[in-house]
């Protein structure tokens, strides 16, 4: 996969942004929007609404889940960091737009800027008002209320209200979006995509989005507080290849029915077989060690690129922290079909009781010519270093690296990896916190 | 983290904002 490519969403979503300004400004005389502070002030708020709302719809979009983002942003993974960075910027401006607008009236008064910001007589600024509120609310929620997962969820669903909301007040308000023609249709057809896109995937998922049933066939404690699920396909055979993660919820297992992501630890087999693997973590993954045999697992995917086929033959690194080793396992299926790649796998836990999986690690090194293990104890070595993994591995600056484990742990090697040399665009990671 | 950090200023300034104009514009009538 190319590098930029995947940086290609980011660009369209500049491009998708600049467009209205670009429509704003042509709607009226440059010298008229700067014409005095009271114009300049109600400028900055018409770019703060025009950008904000824009992004707000570009997040319907982006959590609509569509499979080409992936290649735009460089995995579904990455395509959540994405929807929560835009979300933020979307909300920060719409938060500028109706005080910067309103203060266009400070050269009347203060009580003309406050008269004009509180709600009144005007029904599409009550409109802009009740969006505001209660986009307000549910980000507050988003961004730092700690409720379950599935509370939460549902909380989110209703950001959908407060866009359809904040879209009436948008387009019916005296505006360039009123106003301009060509501004009111470009913004009408964004708003029009991204509640379509709302509507794929929030209010009609269930029947739209394209999903597999598997049978839940064998639960068993792998490890302290680690579980695998093993499960097979009641029909149709869900197609991916070893890295991606997929998403599952369960039918009558015993356990909650919230929809989670996780790597797929097993290599692609004829019967459509899937292993996935958990770590305790929350109350959900403390349930999975309940489940209950034969319950439906129903799965949407696979996503991601944190595919080792797609990058350079040759030497590459696998770095595993902890339970990020899963994806691992499922790769390293695979190496005795690819024997043009050589890996040094470095798999980073507390101590040897950590290890899941280490007898079968230890075999496929043993059996595999291409594949070699260094386990790193972090109890005894202290944290793994690029440094480390260089003295090991010798020249990496030419190796693809791939990262899974602790976000902590990611962060800080991939800095390492950068400050040693080792270009951007050769170290992969898998990040599930934010998903 | 900066992100909730911005989004955070964002919302604290928002609503010292909108006190400012209710004290200033409507109650005192400024």
């Amino acid at each position: 996969m190319r590098y930029w490519l995947s940086y290609s969403g980011w660009l369209v979503i500049a491009v998708l942004c600049v467009i209205p300004v670009i429509l704003w400004r042509n709607a009226l005389l440059w010298e008229v929007r700067v014409g005095g502070a009271g114009a300049i002030w109600l400028s900055l708020g018409n770019v703060a609404g025009l950008v904000g709302i824009t992004l707000f719809a570009v997040n319907l979009i982006l959590s609509a889940r569509i499979s080409w983002m992936e290649d735009a942003f460089g995995g579904m993974n990455k395509v959540y960091v994405v929807h929560h960075i835009v979300g933020g910027l979307a909300f920060v401006l719409l938060l500028f737009h109706p005080v910067l607008t309103a203060f266009s009236r400070l050269p009347i008064s203060v009580k003309a800027v406050a008269l004009y910001i509180l709600p009144g007589n005007s029904w599409t600024i009550n409109f802009g008002i009740a969006a505001l509120l209660l986009m307000m609310a549910l980000l507050i929620v988003t961004f730092f209320a700690d409720l379950p997962y599935e509370i939460w969820r549902l909380t989110h669903k209703f950001m959908g209200a407060a866009f359809l909301i904040g879209v009436i007040h948008a387009l019916f308000i005296d505006s360039d979006i009123s106003r301009y023609l060509p501004l009111k249709i470009y913004m009408a057809f964004v708003i029009f995509v991204s509640l379509g896109c709302y509507l794929y995937r929030t209010v009609l998922g269930r029947w739209l989005v394209l999903r597999a049933k598997y049978k839940v066939e064998g639960v068993k404690k792998v490890g302290p507080g680690v579980v695998e699920v093993k499960m097979r396909p009641w029909g149709t055979v869900k197609n991916f290849k070893p890295g991606q993660f997929v998403f599952v919820s369960f039918r009558n297992g015993g356990v909650s029915s919230e929809v989670h992501p996780f790597s797929v630890a097993s290599s692609p087999k004829p019967d459509g077989e899937i292993i996935i693997v958990s770590k305790v973590e929350g109350d959900f993954t403390k349930e999975l060690m309940g489940l209950r045999i034969g319950a439906t697992a129903v799965i949407e995917g696979a996503f991601g690129r944190f595919i080792y086929t797609n990058f350079s033959k040759g030497r590459q690194v696998w770095i595993a922290g902890g339970i990020g080793v899963t994806p691992f396992l499922a790769m390293v299926q695979t190496l005795t079909q690819h024997p043009d790649y050589k890996v040094d796998f470095y798999y980073c836990v507390k101590d040897e009781s950590e290890a899941v999986y280490l007898k079968e690690l230890k075999k496929w090194q043993a059996t595999l010519g291409n594949f070699r293990m260094i386990l790193h104890y972090s109890n005894e070595d202290g944290r793994i270093s690029a440094e480390s993994i260089s003295r090991t591995s010798g020249n990496i600056m030419d190796c693809d690296i791939f990262l899974c484990g602790p976000p902590a742990m990611m962060y800080s090697l991939r800095q390492q990896f950068r400050h040693m040399g080792v270009k951007s665009s050769r170290t992969h990671s898998e990040e599930f916190t934010i998903l | 983290m900066k992100l909730k950090i911005i989004v955070a200023m964002t919302l604290i300034g928002f609503w010292l904002v909108v006190l400012g104009l209710i004290v200033g514009g409507v109650w005192l009538g400024k």
